[in-house]
């Protein structure tokens, strides 16, 4: 396996990644471009400005109750564009906001207290658990993900409230395919697409592939109604347009984080297995059990997401992140699972080998006895060719950001911090 | 009267929709058959499938990827990329391809072309052009995705070409590629009013006014992109629409709806 | 069962894709007993009339269809090559007979004005003369056209005509339709929502 010469990101690093030849991947190039002198910040900012005053005064001389709507989950970016749009750009928006039902407690206290703080209105659809469950159950054996339901919420049901309410205008956050991977530069000024969503977000299902697939026996139309795309046709009469807010703004997540604690009172985790941010995915009580699968099927985890970021914005090198990768990436299963695996009524090797057929042959091999076993990993490429070439000098030291620890705060692993509404 | 074409042209590299510019590939954008149905509903006018991988292993796959678009595209398919014998024409065509496009085994051996125009007719074969200007600052022919200076002029190329019988050039100006400097009018007048078979523009788009600017301007029967169309909703759609506003005679834009159930499956890369 | 021939000027997966996406039974056969039994034969093509009147004739289809369409008039579609074999004589590369079902001749497009190329390739507006069978029910006609000759009728033929397109001057004939056989020269499999809806028709007149 090859792995990026500055980050810890693999070769096969889902879902787009390439790397040149010196073995820089597109997604520290796309960041490298981002932070570069000749992007001239000022004016994108204005250029937001002006695109935004446009919707905001179509949507008062519409009588409009909203200038934009945008999608949140509570967390530490949702509260920095909300600070953003209301604060600073003088905008009305609507929250809009999918309930994927896995939520933390800690999650909730967040996104009450955006409501609370930014004096908006919010939207929230709720999917029933046992609904989620049937998602989750048969997406984990096509795709090995259980938060598809996630994407598909949170990615369509703010478009079918743009049609429905006929605000037209969507403000999304980070670009993160473009910031991590590199999909797209941040000159292309990539928008909102039904393409990508589905492509890359859904996995390439659409819930009419649910309904059309013989395989399927219990999910029903009833089950999809926040998936269903708007047609066409509907898109273009109310002119609904998804803007990310990553093309107009630096977006610097560590920045964001502090920003809003202090700010906003955003709360983080107090501790955690398998991550090294206390701040991010605080709302989603399934994340360890997602980031395993994803360990599973690609031999890498979401400690290489962090410390990638952390390398790229100069606060750790490159031998920083991969201790981190090797003391927490390589766990042999989430402490976490077992609610999971009680939710959906499977033993852990039952979970596991429902997978089997989705592990990425180009890091795993299964022995003669059935085990998996990783053919290589990070630990083996400390030296390779170019790392010293193309280093990065640390401007900054790695700290963990946790916020104060609030007086409802339960130990994330506690069966109790997970409710449905 | 006959209509201006606009026609995405999806860059594959190992199977993967790519970003190109000058002629690098710098980003996977995702895959094939995504794009192919995306595109048709946007209501292109065709559809051009290249292929640039130097791994030649990746070859059948290439061919597997375009037995699968060829079920659910309804407008005309080009498909290019390293083509070097008949065979392999007639290959693509069973696939399903509706015309080919050649372009550096052109300058090896230009007797495939009128071989391939006997066998499949002209309106079949689409010859590539790839210009570039050289260490003079003249426009120079380059072959073999950019790496190898022919000494060929583009003008004096695409007549032979079409004396030979090409059914149409599609021209590319590798300095403007995935650029914001739109097309190449010079490069692309001058080659469209020497010749009298159709010219495809290619190379530089990053407004719709360049599409307008190369039918204008550029003298261009047909525009053609490949990048752009992947960054926003409704990409070809609005940009037939700008087209449309702006005087252009094109089809007029309607989405086409996407039959379902979508076979083949879409997340085989996940 | 609708069987589409299977000849070497066939760019016949794409008209069976169309069918097939249509909801249709369709096949890709030049298998005499399978086209007796067919509903309605199919005869796509592009290229040269001659290389596909030679196969044709080669494989005794000339022959049978004629017998199949014009004695049991079973219904027939023809796309592009597939109209210019209805023809008395083609005059590319030398005459050569075609089928003879309709008096008329094919004859190298050649337009007056300078800036309409030949081949004729591309989308462009066909004007409808007979609003019924295959042309029913279109708002704005425009189909993808990609062919260097055409059809010349007879004047006692003229009325099988149900659409034209005019191309530098000269009217193309695009569509013909006399009793059961049916045929274009443009490419309904590759011209959308448009082409897919002629389909439509012409299986829905087959079935009246």
């Amino acid at each position: 396996m090859e792995y990026c010469s500055r980050c810890c990101y693999p070769r096969n690093t889902k879902p787009t990644m390439i790397f040149d030849e010196i073995g820089i991947c597109s997604g520290c190039k796309s960041f490298e471009n981002r932070q570069k002198q000749e992007v001239d910040w000022e004016a994108k900012k204005n250029e937001l400005k002006q695109l935004l005053e446009e919707y905001k005064s179509q949507a008062r001389k519409n009588n409009s109750s909203y200038d934009c709507i945008i999608p949140i989950s509570g967390g530490k970016d949702s509260h920095y564009q909300a600070h953003l749009l209301t604060k600073v750009f003088k905008m009305r928006p609507l929250f809009v906001t999918y309930n994927h039902a896995y939520n933390t407690k800690l999650g909730i206290r967040n996104l009450t207290n955006m409501i609370d703080k930014f004096g908006c209105d919010l939207l929230r659809y709720t999917t029933n658990p046992v609904t989620a469950k049937k998602l989750s159950s048969y997406m984990l054996s096509k795709v090995g993900d259980i938060t598809w339901h996630y994407h598909a919420g949170i990615m369509t049901f703010p478009i079918q409230t743009a049609v429905r309410y006929k605000i037209p205008l969507i403000v999304w956050g980070e670009h993160g395919e473009s910031i991590l991977f590199g999909r797209n530069n941040l000159s292309d000024n990539v928008e909102f697409t039904k393409k990508n969503r589905q492509e890359h977000l859904m996995r390439g299902f659409e819930p009419e592939d649910i309904l059309d697939d013989p395989e399927n026996k219990e999910i029903t139309r009833q089950d999809l109604g926040p998936f269903f795309y708007p047609t066409d046709e509907e898109i273009e009469s109310v002119g609904v347009r998804g803007i990310y807010l990553s093309n107009y703004d630096p977006f610097n997540f560590d920045e964001h984080t502090k920003f809003v604690i202090k700010n906003y009172g955003f709360e983080t985790m107090q501790k955690r297995e398998a991550h090294i941010n206390l701040h991010e995915k605080t709302d989603d009580f399934m994340q360890d059990t997602h980031n395993y699968l994803k360990y599973l099927k690609f031999g890498y985890g979401r400690i290489t997401d962090q410390v990638s970021i952390h390398i790229r914005e100069k606060r750790m090198t490159r031998e920083e992140g991969i201790d981190w990768i090797r003391k927490k990436e390589y766990l042999k299963r989430p402490k976490n699972l077992d609610v999971f695996l009680k939710f959906a009524g499977l033993t852990y090797q039952e979970f596991v080998s429902k997978i089997d057929h989705l592990r990425d042959q180009d890091i795993w091999e299964k022995k003669s006895d059935g085990e998996w076993k990783l053919l290589d990993w990070i630990g083996n490429h400390k030296n390779d060719e170019f790392v010293e070439k193309v280093r990065l000098e640390k401007t900054d030291e790695w700290k963990e950001i946790r916020s104060e620890k609030s007086k409802n705060a339960r130990d994330y692993l506690d069966e109790d911090e997970i409710v449905f509404l | 009267m006959l209509k201006h074409r606009l026609i995405p042209n999806i860059i594959l590299n190992d199977g993967n929709v790519v970003q190109s510019k000058n002629f690098i590939h710098t980003n996977i954008i995702g895959n094939a058959i995504t794009a192919v149905d995306f595109f048709n509903s946007w209501a292109s006018d065709e559809i051009i499938i290249l292929d640039v991988s130097r791994n030649k292993n990746k070859r059948k796959e290439f061919h597997q990827i375009i037995n699968n678009i060829s079920k659910r595209c309804f407008v005309p398919l080009t498909i290019g990329g390293w083509i070097s014998n008949t065979d392999e024409i007639s290959q693509f065509l069973k696939e399903g391809a509706d015309k080919v496009s050649i372009n550096s085994e052109l300058i090896r051996n230009p007797n495939l072309l009128s071989n391939a125009v006997k066998k499949f007719g002209s309106q079949c074969i689409v010859a590539s052009i790839d210009v570039k200007k050289n260490a003079k600052n003249e426009y120079e022919v380059f072959s073999e995705r950019g790496q190898s200076a022919t000494g060929l002029i583009p003008v004096e190329w695409a007549q032979k070409l079409e004396e030979l019988g090409a059914g149409e050039i599609f021209l590319t100006s590798i300095d403007h590629e995935g650029t914001d400097k739109g097309y190449d009018i010079k490069l692309i007048k001058n080659v469209a009013e020497n010749v009298s078979i159709p010219v495809i523009a290619f190379g530089g788009v990053s407004r719709w006014q360049h599409f307008v600017d190369g039918i204008n301007l550029g003298k261009a029967d047909a525009v053609s992109a490949a990048n752009i169309f992947h960054f926003t909703e409704h990409s070809v759609f609005n940009a037939k629409k700008f087209l449309v506003e702006n005087k252009i005679n094109v089809r007029i834009p309607q989405f086409f709806n996407l039959p379902t159930p979508r076979k083949p499956k879409y997340n085989e890369l996940f | 069962m609708i069987s589409i021939i299977d000849y070497k000027m066939g760019n016949t997966r794409s008209v069976f894709n169309a069918f097939k996406l249509l909801g249709e039974n369709v096949e890709i056969t030049n298998e005499k007993d399978r086209l007796t039994q067919a509903e309605a034969i199919v005869l796509p093509g592009v290229g040269s009339f001659n290389d596909g009147m030679k196969d044709l004739n080669q494989n005794g289809l000339k022959e049978f269809l004629t017998e199949e369409i014009i004695d049991r008039k079973k219904p027939y579609l023809g796309i592009c090559l597939g109209l210019e074999f209805l023809a008395k004589r083609s005059y590319e590369g030398g005459i050569c007979d075609g089928f003879g079902w309709i008096d008329s001749e094919i004859v190298k497009l050649q337009p007056s004005e300078k800036q309409n190329k030949v081949p004729h390739m591309g989308w462009n507006d066909t004007e409808i003369v007979k609003e019924h069978g295959l042309m029913k029910d279109f708002t704005a006609a425009v189909f993808y056209y990609l062919h260097s000759f055409h059809m010349k009728i007879n004047n006692s033929e003229k009325e099988v005509i149900t659409s034209k397109c005019n191309y530098g001057g000269i009217g193309i004939v695009s569509s013909i339709q006399k009793n059961n056989i049916y045929a274009v020269q443009f490419h309904p499999e590759k011209s959308q929502e448009n082409g897919l809806k002629l389909l439509k028709n012409f299986l829905e007149d087959i079935r009246k």
